[in-house]
């Protein structure tokens, strides 16, 4: 298998933004070939990230980006697999180089629904669940997780505060990021006083629905060597997948998906999770990055929320957790975070974060699911 | 196979229609077409009556299109007395009045999907 890397990134602001969907995605496929010091002709393949492109009148989505970025005779596809899509988006990408099929790839992941109001984008976004038996049923996106934050709270020692730190902690690192959809510094009181979404998930707890794109350019290391650009190297990739729906788990406090998708990036990468400097992880909701940074091994189960009360995660802690903001402050644009996870990982390893810079960062991993964690990819990256 | 409208009906009257596998005995709801256990595509239909256990639940109070009559409301996960579990809309408004494990019977199947009530 060839290595593979990321030559070059480029990101839209997330938030409610007026822009087209293929705007967004020329956009941020724009920034993330001049970072790449390439050409669009150097493209061989196209991977499009998205979901609802049926909610901005648009589907079959990469030959429309691939004519409007002047290369049109570049193949693509799209892949959709709810919020995952992005990490899963990456991984296909990644598959191909390693495999040697092509040897630079473009993957865009977008997203553009805040035009269809909140009522419209959480029915859409329930169709992203096992419907017949969740979502047709009335369960919301925040209603699936606040079930298992009640059931993570009934098993271990937890409470509304602790999911409450996730939310200040993101917020406080989002603050640093230009390109974050919400900006706004927030206390555990404010979480706490937030209107109930789902119970016992308040509206501070629910990561925004945001528009976005992101991209970046993977190539084999050695067109990597030969472009000039700064790059750096993907040095585990793994995939993983739980029932689709909660009922269909043992135990809904643990995403069996992550775990698998882990396990098989530490190994690949043979190292395990302590030698990772910052984590880039799925926290749609507080109760997901609790259950997150459990699952991928970097605490036992039940104990993620002691390291968030201990401040172990915090951008100053020994393993920052999300220094992008995460979803909750940086946005979710569902096809665009598994790539704007990558975007964050580049530029902190290149040590371009600005004021949010995770220091002597070398290793860093990123995590991103889909739905209930159905489906997952965690890749894992090194500096050069 | 049992299709989704037979589910339906069966939900209709309270019942749950399950598989259970002719080689390994292994019991699954009956919209798993093979054994999730072995493999084997022999399966034979039972009813479970539908009653079971609260494992965990939400209050949506920000509901999808078709909900907001309803709202506030609450979902659950539920695990049958036959060991399955499923998930259904309850109609409760308030975190207190289903604890975990109360117990809890499946009763039909409408606009607002598979719905439990409190089994008393």
């Amino acid at each position: 298998m060839n290595k593979v890397c990321v030559i070059g990134t480029g990101s839209t602001k997330y938030g409610k933004l007026n822009e087209s969907i293929v705007e967004l995605a020329i956009s941020a496929a724009e920034d993330a070939i001049n970072t790449a010091n390439i050409t669009p002709n150097d493209i061989q393949y196209s991977i499009i990230s998205n979901v609802f492109g049926v909610a901005d009148k648009q589907v079959h989505l990469s030959p429309v980006i691939t004519t409007n970025l002047g290369i049109p005779h570049v193949p693509g596809l799209t892949v959709e697999s709810a919020c995952g899509s992005g990490s899963i988006a990456l991984r296909e990408g990644y598959a191909n180089v390693a495999a040697g099929f092509y040897d630079v790839v473009l993957v865009v992941g977008v997203e553009k629904v805040t035009h269809t109001g909140t009522a419209r984008s959480t029915t859409l976004f329930s169709y992203c669940s096992d419907f017949f038996y969740e979502g047709g049923s009335g369960v919301t996106f925040p209603g699936l997780f606040a079930s298992m934050a009640r059931a993570y709270m009934h098993k271990y020692e937890a409470n509304e505060e602790d999911l409450a730190l996730v939310a200040v902690k993101n917020h406080e690192n989002g603050m640093l990021n230009p390109k974050a959809h919400v900006r706004k510094r927030i206390s555990v009181e404010d979480v706490l006083r937030s209107p109930p979404v789902a119970s016992p998930l308040k509206l501070l707890d629910c990561c925004p629905f945001s528009d976005g794109a992101s991209a970046v350019i993977l190539a084999s290391e050695e067109f990597a060597k030969k472009s000039g650009a700064d790059y750096i190297e993907i040095i585990g990739s793994g995939r993983g997948a739980s029932p689709a729906t909660l009922q269909g788990r043992d135990d809904v406090t643990t995403i069996p998906s992550t775990r698998a998708a882990a396990q098989q990036a530490f190994k690949q990468a043979r190292i395990e999770p302590k030698d990772i400097d910052f984590a880039e992880v799925h926290d749609c909701f507080t109760i997901a990055e609790i259950v997150d940074i459990e699952d991928l091994g970097f605490f036992e189960k039940g104990e993620g929320v002691n390291a968030v009360r201990e401040g172990i995660t915090r951008l100053d802690g020994e393993l920052p957790i999300n220094p992008s903001g995460g979803l909750k402050s940086k946005g979710h644009p569902i096809g665009a975070t598994g790539v704007g996870q990558v975007v964050e990982v580049y530029e902190q390893l290149l040590g371009r974060a600005g004021a949010r810079q995770v220091k002597n960062a070398e290793i860093a991993l990123t995590h991103n699911f889909g739905a209930t964690g159905a489906s997952c990819a965690v890749h894992i990256f090194r500096r050069v | 196979m049992v299709s989704r409208n037979e589910f339906i009906e069966a939900l209709n009257k309270g019942r749950v229609l399950l598989y259970r596998c002719d080689k390994c005995s292994n019991i699954q709801l009956a919209t798993v077409e093979f054994c999730s256990r072995c493999g084997s595509n022999n399966l034979t239909v039972v009813e479970s009556d539908g009653r079971g256990r609260v494992l965990t639940y939400t209050i949506l109070h920000v509901p999808p299109e078709g909900f907001e009559g309803y709202s506030p409301y609450g979902w659950a996960v539920i695990r049958l007395d036959d060991g399955i579990n499923i998930s259904a809309f309850i109609d409760i408004k308030r975190v207190e009045e289903l604890p975990i494990l109360s117990k809890v019977k499946i009763t039909g199947y409408d606009e607002r999907g598979i719905v439990a009530s409190i089994d008393n």
